[in-house]
């Protein structure tokens, strides 16, 4: 089965140069039921990787783009009055379907981000007095936008831990570039093909979930996770629990892509940038003093033995 | 009191039969400066029309009051006033307590009227005022004992801080005098004299007391003088003193030469070079030096440091571990290839030798 995964990336490759760590994350979200916040400048084929990913995989796709006037209703649906019958008939929103691109998902105030709550922790939505359950597989790919900093308005903390992982994505190397303007110029347009089923999907899961994880390296896991939470001069608060499953999750099938049927800490270390980057709360002091959350996370896994 | 209520004098008069006013004295013989009450009612009688009643002692030399109370039924066509005054005779003899009073006549739809304006529209009352021609009242006030100073029930209390100081250095003297009866503000220490320097504030007057402050200094031993002062209760009918005895204040002499500086200060600029000032120089010099020094020399290093130390610490990693988790910091993407390498060896037991790995690391 994990040469269908070669599969996916082939077909999504006709239309997405590089992006890698983008393409691998949403596959790790995708396999383990995590959602993905990704965060980059505008024009890095953000919309057509989940795109092409929900084609490569035959899922229904759908985008909602975050606004400051959008409504909670606009993205869950509403009840709406139907003067023919004198009756109120439920409107599904655009969250009803299986992969969900959230874009620019901070240009929205936070009862729209909250709105979302309720549907990527429970994958139900309540409309009215009646609850709904999404379609499976559900994921939501949040984008958000560091250089637009005016008219944002920041996700709360309870938000951000329904995250699995945010991922990064930055400019693409000089070759990639190239390979892009040259398709463009030659107006290369390439199907996608779907190349497993929703049942494939499930196989690749269960197997991701078989990837072995020896107990000392579930305990480097634990230790990654409490360091975050000690009293360090840089940080101001560490990661939940949710951090935890997450990155115990994510580092099988991080190591299912790359063909492993064990985890080692490479994989750990790896996932451990996305997995907490986003959860892990700086201290004014580390602001101050220039330092990112990727700069703490290497500190931390400096600092513990590697099993 | 049942004395006090014989000698009230009832005074009734009517003015056309529209308005009642009565006049009631305590006393009608008091000794000079001996308060009495007086107690004025004025009714209205004629309730077919709407009054106003302005009252008042009139001003004079020869007595002083002081209004205690008001009361006013206040309802229009039978207004009733009643007014209470303290009143003090300041001088012997005949006294005629004389009053203005102004009766007010209008109507209820003027009232109205008048009351309708607002801030910008203001409505005057259209009214009728008449002066009302009171008869004075008559006081026959006796004379004080003689060298009286003052007229009531009075204690006298005073403080001095010390019975000995240096000199020109000031003692403080406080006196009070507490009770009922007339007070008006006067000097109670006489004025500077030679053996000493009398420094004042105007005497404190509240209701029932005066006090006095003083600073006294001088160069010598002094004495504050006796005050001794005659007062007369009129309700005893009997004269008393308030009084201070002399103080005598022994005055330490100064030591002259406590009083000189011996040293110039500050020091005089001629006299020597001042070498803390070179050393604030020099610091300053120093500090801009090194704060001129330091960021190049940080940044100099900072650019030569790099890649000789990459070399440097792989040369002194001893374990296949160590230098896994070197590269994972240091260039994960850089060094993937030879990360995936190590850790086949590690983890599945790959054989491979470290300073071949360390030598393909040197290469890049």
């Amino acid at each position: 089965m994990i040469d269908k995964i070669d599969l996916i990336r082939e077909e999504i490759a006709k239309v997405v140069v590089g992006q890698k760590s983008m393409i691998d994350g949403l596959l790790i979200g995708l396999f383990t039921n995590g959602h993905i916040l990704v965060e980059g400048i505008p024009g890095l084929a953000k919309t057509t990787t989940i795109k092409a990913l929900s084609l490569a995989l035959k899922l229904e796709f759908k985008r909602v783009q975050f606004t400051p006037d959008l409504l909670p209703s606009d993205i869950i649906g509403a009840e709406i009055y139907d003067p023919k019958d004198s009756s109120f008939k439920i409107k599904r929103g655009p969250i009803f379907t299986q992969l969900l691109l959230a874009d620019e998902i901070n240009r929205s105030p936070s009862k729209v981000q909250s709105a979302l709550l309720e549907a990527m922790q429970e994958r139900q939505v309540t409309i009215g007095d009646k609850s709904f359950k999404l379609p499976s597989p559900f994921m939501v790919m949040a984008t958000q936008n560091p250089l637009e900093q005016e008219g944002i308005y920041r996700l709360p903390e309870a938000q951000l831990d329904r995250f699995m992982m945010k991922i990064l994505i930055t400019h693409n190397t000089k070759e990639q570039e190239l390979e892009i303007v040259r398709r463009v110029a030659n107006r290369e347009s390439k199907n996608i093909e779907a190349t497993i089923s929703s049942n494939d999907l499930e196989i690749i899961s269960k197997e991701i979930e078989s990837v072995y994880i020896d107990r000392e390296v579930e305990e480097y896991i634990i230790d990654l996770v409490t360091k975050t939470r000690e009293k360090n001069s840089n940080i101001r608060y560490g990661v939940g629990v949710r951090a935890s499953i997450d990155l115990y999750r994510a580092s099988k099938a991080y190591a299912y892509l790359n063909r492993k049927d064990f985890v080692t800490p490479v994989d750990i270390i790896t996932m451990s940038y996305p997995v907490f980057r986003h959860r892990l709360g700086l201290s004014y002091e580390a602001k101050a003093k220039g330092l990112s959350c990727d700069m703490v996370i290497k500190d931390i896994i400096d600092i513990i033995d590697m099993p | 009191m049942v004395i006090l209520v014989i000698l009230s004098i009832l005074s009734i008069f009517l003015n056309g039969e529209d308005i009642e006013y009565s006049f009631h004295l305590n006393r009608k013989s008091p000794y000079r400066y001996e308060p009495i009450t007086l107690d004025v009612n004025i009714s209205q009688l004629d309730h077919s029309r709407v009054m106003f009643f302005k009252f008042t002692p009139k001003e004079s030399s020869d007595y002083e009051y002081h209004q205690i109370d008001f009361k006013e039924d206040d309802e229009y066509h039978n207004l009733k006033q009643r007014y209470r005054y303290i009143i003090y005779p300041l001088k012997r003899g005949r006294v005629d307590i004389r009053f203005n009073m102004i009766k007010t006549v209008t109507t209820d739809e003027s009232v109205a009227y008048a009351i309708s304006g607002d801030r910008d529209n203001i409505k005057s009352l259209v009214k009728t005022d008449i002066k009302i021609d009171l008869e004075p009242l008559l006081l026959d006030v006796k004379p004080l004992p003689e060298d009286t100073s003052l007229v009531g029930d009075f204690r006298l209390k005073y403080n001095i801080d010390k019975n000995s100081t240096k000199a020109y250095e000031p003692i403080y003297l406080h006196i009070e005098i507490v009770g009922d009866g007339y007070l008006k503000p006067f000097n109670i220490i006489p004025q500077n004299r030679e053996e000493y320097l009398l420094f004042t504030q105007k005497p404190k007057l509240k209701k029932g007391s005066i006090s006095w402050d003083y600073a006294i200094s001088s160069k010598r031993d002094f004495t504050i003088p006796k005050v001794n002062i005659k007062a007369f209760n009129p309700k005893s009918k009997e004269s008393y003193y308030l009084t201070i005895p002399p103080t005598h204040i022994r005055v330490k002499p100064i030591d002259k030469e406590t009083l000189l500086d011996k040293k110039d200060s500050p020091k005089s600029a001629k006299d020597e070079i001042d070498l803390s000032k070179i050393g604030w120089i020099l610091s300053y010099i120093a500090i801009f030096i090194a704060g001129f020094l330091t960021p190049r020399d940080i940044l100099k290093r900072r650019f030569t440091k790099r890649d000789k130390t990459i070399r440097d610490e792989i040369r002194d990693i001893n374990s296949k571990k160590e230098l896994l988790k070197y590269l994972l910091s240091k260039d994960r993407d850089r060094y993937e290839d030879i990360i995936s390498t190590l850790e086949s060896a590690i983890y599945r037991d790959n054989k491979i030798v470290l300073k071949e790995i360390k030598e393909m690391i040197y290469d890049r």
